[in-house]
């Protein structure tokens, strides 16, 4: 099924992406962030917040925002 | 303001438009006409010399375009947003931050962030404001004080990244272009909340240590109030290095409210300073006599009659012979 996946991280990207059925908020985490704790990211389901057990289905829209960033003086 | 957002990030140009061959268009539009000229007088000499021109011409700007396709698809494209996700940001938004307003005059959406902290240091509730208008630029957006709490030395220094009005984005810079450039309201306002809510104390206008405090008049240091005077004369903030106390009051006063006496060298302030007279050398009183500086007293005494020495003749001996007297 295909889902909307968003990664505020690094250069950012919004990417329609395929993935299995079942596949859970953790499982897409561990799969496209690695070692990244998610204790370090906003993570949101069709904007809200999740919980990391929960099953995404056909269409959903995630985006993972690191909670630091860091601004710069220029 | 769904619909502003949509037609405002909806002219996504993958092309580059340098890259689109306009001046070969016209050239080979201008060729045309030409040959169609040339061929209806018939100028059998001109149609050939036009035909290889205008063939030439064709060669190139099928080259340029096989460029500009080439380059336009090596990009990665922008997945677009549509007017219902548009709508459905606004409407997050809205439930995301307790104070969200859309401007439909000014054509602005804006929210305002919880008071932000950082490293101890207050620095308030900012609101981000998105201007639709300028959609889908990177400047589209500032970043105002609700309640501002600057650093003591720059009031245009709100928080160690924002600098008037604007954010200096760092590591946020491509995640914001991109999500403007899409037109997700959503994350825009996230990346910039979370930037807000970061410290890089590497690359700040002003350090947060820096941030409370006063900066020295004489030596530019920012230093905390703990250590911070302020000059008995002009009020200025001077650090405890800078310090200068008088001499004769003691009171503390700045290098630029001080003077040093010309003559046993001490610091003093206008106050228990003076001048002498003669010299107008600044002097402290116990060097000065009747108000006039040691150097300038010798002399002056020096010169008065000394009625041990003899008097001074009034003619020069030596010439006497030569001087004509009158009778």
């Amino acid at each position: 099924m295909k889902v909307l996946f968003i990664n505020n991280n690094g250069a950012g990207f919004a990417n329609h992406i395929e993935i299995d059925d079942g596949t859970t908020v953790q499982s897409l985490f561990n799969a496209r962030i690695g070692q990244g704790r998610e204790s370090d990211y906003l993570i949101r389901v069709n904007r809200q917040p999740v919980a990391s057990d929960q099953v995404l289905v056909e269409g959903d829209r995630i985006s993972i925002t690191p909670t630091k960033i860091e601004g710069a003086q220029s | 303001m769904a619909t502003l957002v949509h037609a405002a990030t909806a002219t996504n140009h993958v092309v580059d438009s340098n890259k689109v061959p306009l001046r070969s268009f016209e050239e080979v539009e201008r060729l045309g006409r030409l040959l169609l000229i040339a061929e209806a007088r018939g100028y059998r000499g001109a149609v050939m010399s036009l035909g290889n021109r205008l063939h030439t011409r064709l060669d190139s700007i099928q080259r340029e375009l096989d460029e500009a396709i080439f380059e336009a698809s090596s990009k990665p494209k922008a997945a677009t947003t549509s007017m219902r996700e548009i709508f459905d940001d606004l409407t997050a938004l809205q439930s995301e931050y307790s104070d969200f307003n859309l401007d439909f005059g000014e054509q602005t959406i804006s929210v305002t962030t919880e008071p932000i902290e950082l490293e101890d240091t207050l620095l308030g509730a900012f609101e981000i404001v998105l201007e639709v208008k300028y959609l889908p630029q990177v400047q589209s957006y500032r970043i105002e004080a609700a309640d501002p709490s600057p650093a003591s030395t720059c009031d245009a220094t709100t928080h160690p990244h924002v600098q008037g009005e604007n954010l200096c984005e760092g590591e946020a810079h491509l995640p914001i272009k991109l999500a403007l450039a899409q037109g997700r309201l959503f994350d825009f306002f996230a990346i910039v909340n979370q930037t807000m809510h970061t410290y890089n104390e590497h690359s700040a206008y002003i350090s947060l240590s820096d941030w409370a405090g006063a900066e020295c008049r004489d030596c530019g240091e920012t230093v905390s109030d703990d250590d911070i005077s302020s000059c008995s004369r002009c009020d200025s903030p001077i650090c405890g290095g800078c310090t200068c106390s008088c001499n004769s009051c003691d009171d503390v006063y700045c290098g630029d409210c001080t003077t040093m006496c010309s003559g046993c060298q001490g610091v003093f302030c206008g106050s228990c300073i003076s001048s002498c007279d003669r010299c107008e050398q600044p002097f402290c009183r116990d060097c000065l006599t009747e108000n006039q500086c040691d150097d300038c007293t010798e002399p002056e005494n020096e010169t008065e009659a000394d009625p041990l020495m003899p008097p001074v003749p009034a003619v020069h001996a030596l010439c006497l012979g030569e001087t004509d007297l009158s009778t």
